[in-house]
């Protein structure tokens, strides 16, 4: 059954930048083969809470597991179970489309066969055809350059995904393309999907749970049925407002 | 060691389909550089120069049998200019590079026991031909003085009565000067010119140092500018693969543009010495030719151990482009330094710490080289690889990805 173990933990994670209280007292366990979502305004801390799931960033107090193993200790190791697609990922420009999935296939299972393999099935991901996986991505629109980067970042195999705003900035044509492919790729692979939104639709579309994080605190956790019946909510926009107002 | 071959791969791969940039910094040198220096030859003989000379000497002398007027001079010194180029004028004008003005009883005090005769030069402000003028009657007054004074040693000498010889009198002291190798034994000119061209070489490569930096900044920089290397950092990829696989994939572009642009001053050097007759590149020998080489590559390959501890801990690429200039200009000191001073040769103070820049050791190692000091040669280009070494670990130790990521300016 999807989430009965956890992938996740996170403890009462503290991060500051300077002054700056980026995370306060942070926890949430995200269950196996869920779709998470982490909704929240800007600044309210889910790229710094990805950043550290992805291992980027070392918290400066709490506990974070992934796959049981404690972060930043196991950094190294952790690193082979995620792959991660920050927001607003570019890809390498003067390279072409397959060779941007290659170039990532390589890093993780370097000049082999089954690099290919993976490349391979990054093309298929991504839904474009050979010629245009053949053109330097310079000549991509964003939403093709998107497809890749999804593609690349699922092509892995990943049990953890770790996607920080994944349609942001794409228009209605292309953030569906990507949610289709999403919504495909957890369905035929058991693997847990986390990924930060701002758009409330689109996490309700997409998402099994949900954690709504404001100034670094999450307010509030479950799935977007729950929440929407527990608050006596049309929507998980309406949720989010009267629970950020709230407590802000 | 496949982690690091696969960020070379696409280092590699980006960086060559960059062919304007690749152009630009590689290729324009060499196009340029003996470009400048065939101009400056050929636009010097453009120009043209004027010199106004002014004779207002009437007196006429004889010494040792020869008898003169300031005709002759003057003659003289017009037929010396021209064939530099000058145009002679013979009234004052304002408008010429240069006055020269033979003042009154010239050639009486010329050819005088006791006067001297006097000329004068007026240079004009700001005019590059001015100074080749001076030049010019320079030369010929110190002629002109050598040969009054053996006419008039010779005039004196008749008077006395005795036997002289011009030069025991004019030229009482010769100097002869000779060369001998490290074992002492005595080396020909060629010998002697090739160290100078390894001192030259040395300092050629001065314009390697540069080109490189402007690459590793691109690749690690220009990734997070260009969004990719968040992406990058989260991937299993050892950090140590990550750096040195931009450092050796951005050392091999450096190679290219390094050669190209220390080629491209030979050819500044080596451009004029053919319209002057001389065929620089025999002059080198192809020991020193290839220590040149290995020495641009390690030279290449300092400068980004240099400078990448810096790049990888800039928040942006103004401030990794600034802090790799400080780097770089400060131990690009080492060259002109080259250039004059024999560093080993330096009190130890100096010499130990010229030592810890790495482009002292591929300045010492042609120099090594080019004098046959094999030995010498080796230690410098170990001592050099042991620096690099050191300087790529410190680089590795201090890679941090928070830092890299919110690095600020």
């Amino acid at each position: 059954m999807p989430g009965a173990s956890k992938v996740v933990s996170v403890r009462e994670v503290v991060k500051n930048f300077g002054k700056v209280r980026a995370l306060d007292k942070v926890s949430v366990e995200i269950g196996e083969g869920l779709i998470f979502g982490l909704i929240g305004p800007n600044g309210a801390g889910k790229t710094t809470l990805l950043r550290i799931l992805a291992t980027l960033l070392k918290q400066d107090e709490g506990s974070v597991k992934v796959f049981g193993y404690d972060l930043p200790e196991n950094r190294a190791l952790v690193r082979n179970l995620i792959s991660y697609l920050p927001e607003d990922a570019g890809l390498y420009s003067r390279l072409t489309g397959w060779e941007n999935l290659y170039y990532y296939a390589m890093l993780y299972y370097g000049k082999t066969a089954k690099a290919l393999e993976v490349a391979r099935a990054g093309a298929r991901i991504s839904g474009l055809s050979e010629q245009d996986l053949n053109r330097k991505t310079s000549e991509y629109s964003k939403g093709m350059i998107r497809r890749v980067a999804i593609a690349r970042t699922l092509m892995i195999g990943s049990k953890l995904v770790i996607l920080d705003e994944p349609t942001s900035g794409l228009d209605v044509f292309s953030a569906y393309a990507i949610r289709k492919i999403l919504k495909e790729y957890s369905k035929s692979n058991s693997v847990t999907i986390i990924l930060s939104s701002h758009n409330m639709i689109e996490v309700e579309d997409l998402c099994d749970e949900v954690a709504l994080i404001n100034r670094g605190r999450i307010i509030v956790q479950g799935s977007p049925r729950d929440l929407i019946h527990a608050y006596n909510s049309k929507n998980l926009e309406e949720v989010f407002i009267s629970l950020a107002g709230e407590k802000s | 060691m496949n982690s690091v071959y696969v960020v070379i791969w696409k280092e590699l791969k980006d960086m060559l389909r960059d062919i304007r940039t690749l152009a630009a910094i590689a290729f324009l040198p060499l196009l340029i550089l003996p470009l400048m220096s065939l101009t400056s030859i050929y636009a010097q003989g453009l120009q043209p120069g004027y010199v106004a000379l002014i004779n207002y000497d009437k007196s006429y002398g004889s010494v040792g049998g020869v008898n003169m007027t300031s005709e002759d001079v003057v003659r003289e010194i017009s037929e010396t200019l021209e064939k530099s180029g000058f145009h002679v004028l013979y009234e004052a004008t304002t408008n010429v590079d240069a006055t020269i003005i033979i003042r009154e009883e010239f050639v009486r005090n010329l050819t005088s026991l006791t006067e001297r005769a006097r000329l004068e030069l007026i240079k004009t402000l700001g005019s590059s031909k001015a100074d080749q003028v001076e030049s010019i009657i320079s030369n010929l007054i110190n002629d002109l003085n050598f040969r009054l004074a053996s006419l008039k040693v010779v005039e004196l000498s008749s008077i006395a009565g005795i036997n002289v010889s011009i030069d025991s009198i004019l030229r009482p002291v010769e100097a002869r000067v000779s060369v001998v190798g490290a074992g002492g034994a005595p080396v020909s000119y060629e010998e002697m010119l090739k160290v100078y061209i390894s001192r030259f070489l040395s300092f050629s490569l001065i314009f390697v140092t540069t080109p490189s930096t402007a690459y590793i900044t691109d690749s690690v920089i220009g990734e997070k500018e260009r969004k990719t290397l968040e992406a990058l950092l989260s991937t299993p990829v050892p950090r140590y693969a990550l750096i040195l696989g931009k450092v050796v994939s951005t050392s091999l572009i450096g190679l290219l543009t390094g050669f190209t642009n220390a080629l491209g001053l030979l050819l500044f050097a080596y451009v004029p010495s053919l319209v002057y007759g001389i065929n620089l590149l025999n002059l080198i020998p192809g020991s020193v030719m290839l220590a040149h080489f290995i020495a641009i590559y390690l030279s290449v390959l300092s400068s980004l151990a240099l400078v990448t501890p810096a790049v990888i801990r800039s928040g942006s690429y103004r401030a990794a482009q600034a802090s790799s200039m400080v780097i770089i200009s400060v131990a690009t000191i080492v060259f002109f330094i080259s250039l004059y001073v024999d560093i080993e040769q330096l009190s130890d103070v100096y010499k130990w710490v010229l030592y810890l820049i790495p482009y002292t050791h591929a300045s010492l190692f042609i120099k090594f080289v080019a004098l046959s000091m094999l030995q010498n040669a080796l230690t410098h280009l170990v001592v050099l690889l042991l620096v690099i070494t050191c300087l790529m670990y410190i680089s590795i130790k201090l890679f941090n990805e928070e830092r890299i990521i919110y690095g600020r300016t």
